[in-house]
């Protein structure tokens, strides 16, 4: 009697934590899908390649397959295209859709070589994650603190989710909004030298930075 | 004696005088649209972007554009060699690190006054402790234990930050040759702080000292941010117009307090859970449903303004107000039906209708 009952306990024992195992498993798999998990790892292997590499020797400039790596990790990451809708606003329903797809791929060209020189000037520089708020419409916000010399920057990141993953279409930086900036530089030109004059001076700063990367 | 008390005075009329100046232009210039919380792009606002209701406005612009240039010029010919050299004879971070602590220290006067003023007695409070402990703790400044060992949170408030707390609008963009960015509001301010900063005071009994300081000081900071502003140069397009909207985000930031955690209050705010809201007298829970936000603010005048802007479009908005850890937001939002689909139809509406920073939220 007392042994039946004994084992009638383990069974409800065995059998809970199965239920809990199910129940964590499915914790885990929502936690893959979270938009923190996700951008702390894109940002946590970025940071890993960097300091891997030996950079540093070379006057802190990477090899093209370092750089090739990295970038597949931004590509996949950053939505350059809402990037650029949002940067252009209003402006961005009066060009082709030919025309928008050239202003992505030059946008994030642009968004790419900036985000290098900000790499290569990399020196030790702590990334803590902090907290994220899901929202709704698919929308989240993830925090960071990025710690140097003491000093601490509060850098958030706005992520969409585009077919269940979270890409990141915003960053503000203690702050500034990455789009907000642009969108007014843009909104400025625009009204000064069109659409057209803006693509030169995107196509300009391009060029400018394909010449400084093949002079060491 | 009587004649510093006196010229003390005239100041005083001065910075008065240049508030009443910034609270006439900020009705003016509808300042609210300034002091949007919240504000994204949904997914389908994704895809119809639109442009920001309202930049900070720059009548002056030529004349800043010149001293834009002019302290473009002055940072590449003379204080990035002088701050290069400098850091050259104290290669040390830290030990440069420790002279801008003492230079932090010393305006502590001016973070408490401004905690104060905006009715933030914790904010005060930390401040007063950080002062206290860092300037006989922390020899003078030079070292940070407040912060550091003490772990006080900092609240850095300044008057510029205190005005437009009060609903005092930036009025308009100023670019000064050497102090750099600015607004009407931040320049009066700027001139109300500089009674409480000791620097003020050295400069005022001896003119060289206290220039040769604040020279120091420019320095010394400089040398720890190089390659920060050859940074936002490279990356932008209109370095005058990047640096202009970047001043204007951040001050926005500030006076907002989502400068230093932007998650904690543009999020928090956002989502805005229902629990949040604390029944207070004229503040009850709004019956559950869809609303659609037009604005979160920390001041009810510009609730007010917002409110009346919608009633002039025949909409009839409610205020709802969200409780933070020491303050509250008030966001004035338009009801949007029972249904999602039925909310977002009514925010398409309100964003032809010029409202461009709205989010569909449930109660």
């Amino acid at each position: 009697m007392f042994t039946q009952r004994m084992i009638g306990r383990r069974l409800v024992v065995v059998l809970l934590s199965f239920v809990c195992l199910t129940f964590s498993l499915r914790g885990i798999a929502t936690a893959a899908s979270e938009p923190m998990a996700e951008i702390k790892a894109s940002v946590d292997k970025i940071l890993d390649i960097v300091r891997q590499s030996k950079a540093k020797d070379r006057g802190h400039r990477l090899t093209s397959a370092e750089r090739q790596e990295i970038m597949d990790v931004v590509y996949d990451r950053f939505d350059f295209r809402a990037m650029s809708q949002l940067a252009l606003a209003r402006n961005w329903k009066t060009i082709t859709p030919n025309e928008q797809d050239h202003f992505v791929g030059l946008f994030a060209r642009v968004l790419e070589s900036t985000y290098f020189d900000r790499i290569n000037s990399y020196s030790g520089e702590q990334v803590v994650f902090d907290e994220q708020v899901v929202m709704e419409g698919g929308k989240a916000i993830v925090s960071s603190v990025v710690t140097k010399n003491n000093v601490a920057t509060p850098v958030v990141y706005k992520l969409r989710n585009k077919d269940g993953k979270w890409v990141v279409y915003d960053v503000i930086i203690e702050g500034v909004s990455l789009v907000r900036n642009y969108r007014t530089q843009f909104d400025s030109i625009i009204e000064r030298e069109k659409y057209a004059g803006l693509v030169k001076r995107l196509e300009e700063k391009i060029a400018k930075k394909d010449e400084a990367k093949q002079t060491p | 004696m009587k004649r510093r008390a006196n010229r003390r005075y005239a100041g005083g009329a001065v910075v008065l005088a240049l508030v009443a100046v910034c609270v006439v232009l900020a009705s003016l210039a509808r300042a609210a649209d300034d002091n949007f919380v919240n504000g994204e792009w949904a997914g389908e606002e994704l895809a119809q972007p639109r442009v920001d209701q309202q930049a900070l406005a720059d009548p002056l612009e030529p004349l800043n554009r010149v001293f834009f240039t002019f302290n473009d010029r002055l940072y590449f010919w003379v204080l990035k060699p002088v701050a290069t050299g400098y850091r050259a004879v104290i290669p040390d971070p830290v030990v440069r690190t420790c002279f801008s602590n003492a230079f932090y220290n010393l305006l502590g006067p001016v973070r408490v006054v401004n905690n104060l003023l905006q009715g933030k007695i914790k904010g005060a409070g930390t401040e007063l402790a950080a002062l206290v402990i860092n300037s006989t703790l922390g020899i003078a400044g030079l070292a940070d234990p407040a912060h550091k060992e003490f772990g006080l949170a900092r609240s850095e408030e300044d008057l510029g930050q205190t005005l437009g707390r009060y609903g005092v609008g930036n009025g308009f963009y100023i670019c000064w040759p050497i102090l750099g960015p600015s607004t009407l509001r931040d320049t009066v301010g700027l001139a109300g702080d500089a009674f409480l900063s000791p620097l003020t005071y050295l400069t005022a009994s001896d003119t060289t000292t206290g220039l040769a300081v604040e020279g120091g000081k420019k320095v010394n900071a400089t040398s720890l941010a190089i390659g920060d502003y050859e940074q936002l140069k490279e990356s932008s397009f209109d370095p005058y117009v990047a640096l202009r909207n970047a001043y204007a985000q951040s001050r926005d930031a500030r006076v907002q307090d989502t400068a230093e955690w932007p998650i904690r209050g543009v999020a928090a705010a956002e989502t805005a859970p229902a629990p949040a809201i604390k029944a207070g007298k004229d503040f009850a829970p709004p019956p559950a449903g869809y609303y659609v936000r037009v604005g979160v603010y920390v001041d009810p005048t510009n609730t007010e303004q917002q409110r009346q802007r919608l009633a002039e479009v025949g909409k009839t908005a409610v205020v709802t107000r969200y409780a933070r850890t020491d303050y509250f937001l008030y966001g004035v939002e338009v009801p949007g039906g029972a249904d999602f689909a039925t909310a977002k139809h009514t925010e398409a509406e309100l964003d032809r209708r010029g409202f461009a920073e709205t989010v569909v939220v449930r109660h």
